[in-house]
């Protein structure tokens, strides 16, 4: 398997049903995302993703690997074109995994596979704050307000 | 009924937890028998460790055929320190941080 995988983990007090909506819709998405990003897709099997900056232009089209509504969703997030000389030779792959774990809580497990050298320090750093925003989005209704990036 | 804070902090007041930890941060995705490679602890004490770790949600495992593998999962860290330190300048810290290592040499025990 690819060395360069990230797990990650997070307990959501919420439903498979909510959490799932909140991965595919774009409201969710930009929401939890500090509107940096937006996404367009039918979220069916073979059907592509469409992956734009906050500002609205296009960034790079992946593809639905598999969708099994609402446990389990894979989908490819290629390098945008003018990277795409340094990306590996297979595009970087997002699976997400609810689990229920009782009646009004998830386990939410995201894989995240085939990343490039440039972006493995990166978004080791990045899912975290994603992950602890949707969380809170979910179970207050407020995301969390991220701090500025820091010019490093 | 612990929280789920009381059991990160459970998890991690153990060094040989710590140490796994550190030996995941090195290299994400190990097996088990990888992770009792070089490590002064019994098979069944790392197993238990492991189980404590991902109960504790600061390991996070996925199956690739028969092989369990194990991953640091940041994110309890990450909600703590949120709790804690976010409202603080965390470019600071980092400096502090660096200046610490620097003055102490890269051991961190």
């Amino acid at each position: 398997m690819s060395d360069r995988t990230f797990v990650y983990a997070v307990h959501i007090a919420t439903t498979p049903e909510k959490l799932w909506q909140a991965l595919t819709r774009n409201e969710f998405w930009q929401e939890y995302w500090n509107g940096e990003w937006r996404v367009e897709s039918t979220w069916k099997s073979g059907s592509p993703v469409k992956f734009f900056n906050g500002d609205g232009t296009f960034f790079s089209e992946g593809k639905v690997i598999a969708s099994d509504p609402p446990k389990s969703l894979t989908y490819t997030w290629p390098s945008p074109p003018e990277d795409q000389g340094s990306a590996p030779p297979e595009p970087e792959r997002l699976t997400w995994q609810i689990k229920p774990t009782g009646p009004s809580a998830v386990m939410l497990k995201l894989i995240h596979e085939c990343l490039s050298e440039k972006y493995y320090q990166s978004v080791g750093e990045g899912w975290p704050a994603i992950l602890s925003s949707l969380k809170s989005l979910l179970e207050t209704g407020q995301p969390l307000k991220f701090f500025p990036r820091s010019a490093s | 009924m612990p929280s789920d804070v009381d059991k990160v902090f459970k998890a991690l007041a153990d060094p040989g937890r710590r140490l796994l930890l550190d030996r995941l941060h090195a290299e994400n995705g190990q097996t088990l028998g990888q992770l009792c490679q070089r490590m002064n602890m019994t098979r069944q004490a790392v197993t238990k460790h492991l189980k404590q770790l991902e109960e504790a949600n600061l390991v996070a495992t996925i199956w690739r055929g028969r092989e369990k593998l194990h991953y640091l999962n940041p994110v309890p860290i990450h909600q703590i320190a949120e709790r804690w330190i976010d409202k603080f300048e965390r470019g600071r810290l980092r400096v502090i941080a660096d200046l610490k290592r620097k003055l102490e040499g890269e051991s961190d025990a």
